[in-house]
């Protein structure tokens, strides 16, 4: 495992076929994004702007909680699936884009009617299981695990680029036919991407992947934190798509604004993939993220104070390209932090969070009834004062680690090794305790005879795997390190 | 590392959380298509009198929607103390949907062009304000037409039932009246 540093591309930027196994998702991910620009462009042609805003919202609010109940009951068993099953994140994929096309085929002829609220609300689950089941399957395929970041970029970029083109074709269709034939062409799309992702190998069950190890990598500080930066950009997008899509149809803008402005998102995030391994090379990932929660906070202001087509689209520019950018360094940190996941659950609950994010922040648009001004500059502040936040705590964490230095070693390898052992796996909080006495004696004064005797004890643990002798390991080295501090 | 019978367990877990899940959505669709039931009849009697006042002052307008060769649009404005009820926005739409784009708006600006002198409608179309209705056997409402701050026309508008879907503007009606929803305007 290669640490990413900054000032150095990442690796496969320069490959171009990268990852073989990672490849056979680039169908599967072109075909799924130009069913979403299709499904997209098709519900300009909806009811969604012909009837008011304030007597949908009741009703957008039902579906947008029911988009909640899925994710709080399903998401926890995509990633046992994936794990368990050699072929269940095939069926993930399959049944959510398949789905896509069926719903997508009834929705077509349904665009004015009621039943527009549920069956849109079914291919918003699907889209989220979708990326659920992706990115959850996206490590597990891989072969080296610092192309992480890399494929995630690459298929961002396949994805951006595809629904661009699909969206052209789209808009071909609509001068010729109306938006249900627009929905219908996107309904194939989902259909052959669901074919298509038959072609994805067979899953590698990991046998020897250790749930304690995940599952402390995952609750490192680094990965909680870039959670909360991440979701916040999620609740971000899902904030600004309804908020900002009302404040267009309210304030009398052409569809053809509304389909610039969602194109503006797709175009931000396309650039995305270019602009981060820029930043990349100048800050580590966890300053692209603060960078990437501050871009659409400052552009959010300007929209806040002037709101027009133009504005708007600026906004959707800067979040489009701050998801991606942020989703670059997000991968990044995972990448760095956790390199010893490999479980498809570790990852669907990471992406089940933010995705739930973004149903929030849709959910807080579409109750909250905010004048325009007022939503984005709530949004703005939320985000600037993460991101300041995220500043503030760097700020304080390289105070503080300046301040510890070397002498808290022992200490820190104590807790870590009292926290596996709090976690069940007592054998690796053995080998970890030896490390804290072995840095004690390295920085203090250890009696060579003491930590011999904890050598000696310790073997005999890792061998035999004796509960009494383990918890005597770990005793001792709290005593050796303890004392070896006063 | 796979636990013995975990195939099991996921299974099991997997069915009690669908269960679940199904019951939660059969909940909340029960509650959602109940009280969306319950409205119908009265949604299409209403849309149906609206798409009568909503012809006839197209119609008074002199406007010719379809000189643009686009789907023309027709924004309507509610002035009835709470919000035109979904179905019934969307009856009426439907009404429509081969002839004019219906839109309901919520803040007038967005058929207005405020920008402008006169403060036209959009698109050079028009804008048309709907009263509530009152029922006394026939039905009574307030229509009116705007299409610039110098134009704007209110009417009285009878209406009788030949079915529950199928209500036509009576002999002798429109009556001109003094605009009230668009008086902001005038």
């Amino acid at each position: 495992m290669t640490e990413l540093e900054p000032g150095k591309p990442y690796p496969a930027d320069q490959s171009l076929l990268g990852d073989t196994r990672a490849s056979s998702l680039i169908p599967v991910q072109a075909l799924h994004s130009s069913g979403e620009a299709l499904f997209a462009l098709s519900l300009v042609g909806s009811l969604f702007f012909n009837v008011s805003v304030d007597a949908a919202r009741p009703r957008i609010l039902l579906y947008l909680a029911l988009t909640m109940a899925p994710f709080a009951v399903l998401a926890p068993l995509i990633g046992p699936i994936i794990d368990r099953l050699r072929s269940g994140h095939r069926g993930v994929l399959f049944l959510s884009l398949g789905g896509r096309a069926i719903v997508a085929l009834l929705l077509a002829s349904q665009l004015k009617t009621l039943l527009l609220y549920p069956e849109a609300f079914v291919m918003v689950v699907a889209a989220k299981v979708f990326a659920v089941g992706r990115n959850a399957l996206i490590p597990s395929l891989v072969e080296d695990r610092d192309h992480l970041v890399v494929v995630n970029s690459r298929l961002a970029r396949v994805g951006a680029t595809a629904g661009a083109v699909a969206a052209v074709i789209g808009v071909a269709i609509l001068q010729v036919a109306d938006a249900s034939w627009v929905l219908r062409a996107g309904a194939l799309f989902y259909a052959v991407g669901a074919i298509s992702v038959l072609r994805i190998p067979r899953h590698r069950v990991d046998t020897n992947a250790s749930p304690i190890v995940e599952s402390t990598e995952m609750h490192g500080p680094g990965i909680r934190s870039a959670t909360v930066g991440m979701s916040g950009l999620r609740l971000a997008t899902g904030f600004v798509l309804f908020h900002v899509g009302f404040a267009l149809k309210t304030s009398g803008q052409p569809s053809w604004v509304v389909v610039g402005v969602l194109g503006g998102a797709s175009l931000g995030a396309f650039g995305g993939t270019f602009v981060a391994p820029w930043l990349h090379q100048r800050w580590d990932e966890q300053r692209v993220l603060t960078f990437s929660l501050l871009l659409p906070a400052m552009v959010a202001v300007v929209t806040a104070l002037r709101f027009h087509g133009s504005t708007a689209f600026a906004l959707a520019v800067a979040l489009g390209l701050a998801g991606s950018v942020g989703r670059r360094a997000f991968d990044g940190v995972v990448q760095t932090e956790a390199p010893h996941t490999k479980r498809g659950r570790s990852y669907a609950r990471l992406e089940t969070r933010l995705e739930v994010a973004w149903v929030v922040g849709s959910l807080v648009a579409v109750l909250g009834r905010f004048p325009n001004w007022l939503g984005l500059a709530i949004l703005s502040a939320c985000l600037g004062a993460l991101g300041i936040s995220r500043i503030v705590a760097s700020i304080e964490a390289a105070r503080v680690g300046a301040d510890v230095g070397a002498a808290s070693l022992p200490f820190r390898l104590l807790e870590t090794a009292e926290a596996v052992a709090a976690r069940g796996d007592r054998q690796q909080a053995v080998l970890v305790a030896l490390a804290a006495a072995e840095a004690a004696a390295i920085v203090g004064k250890v009696p060579s005879e003491r930590l011999g005797e904890l050598q000696r004890r310790g073997r005999e643990a890792a061998i035999g795997n004796e509960p009494s002798v383990e918890d005597d390991v770990l005793r001792l080295a709290h005593d050796l390190v303890a004392e070896s501090s006063d | 590392m796979t636990a013995p019978g975990g195939g099991r367990s996921v299974l099991r877990l997997l069915c009690v959380r669908a269960v679940r899940l199904a019951s939660a959505i059969a909940l909340l669709g029960l509650a959602a298509g109940c009280s969306s039931r319950a409205e119908v009849p009265t949604a299409v009697r209403d849309a149906s009198i609206y798409q009568s006042v909503i012809n006839d002052l197209v119609d008074q307008s002199g406007v010719d929607l379809d000189d643009s060769g686009e789907m023309p649009v027709v924004f309507i404005e509610s002035f009835e103390p709470d919000e035109m009820p979904l179905e019934v926005q969307v009856e009426v739409i439907a009404g429509f949907v081969e002839r004019y784009e219906i839109r309901f708006i919520d803040d007038r600006d967005e058929a207005v062009e405020i920008d402008e002198a006169g403060e036209p409608v959009r698109a050079g179309s028009l804008l048309i304000g709907l009263g509530p209705i009152v029922l006394d056997g026939a039905a009574e409402l307030r229509g009116e037409l705007y299409l610039s701050t110098e134009e704007v026309r209110a009417y009285r508008y009878r209406l009788s039932a030949a079915s529950d879907e199928s209500w036509s503007v009576t002999a002798g009606s429109p009556e001109a009246i003094e605009p009230v929803g668009f008086v902001r305007a005038s």
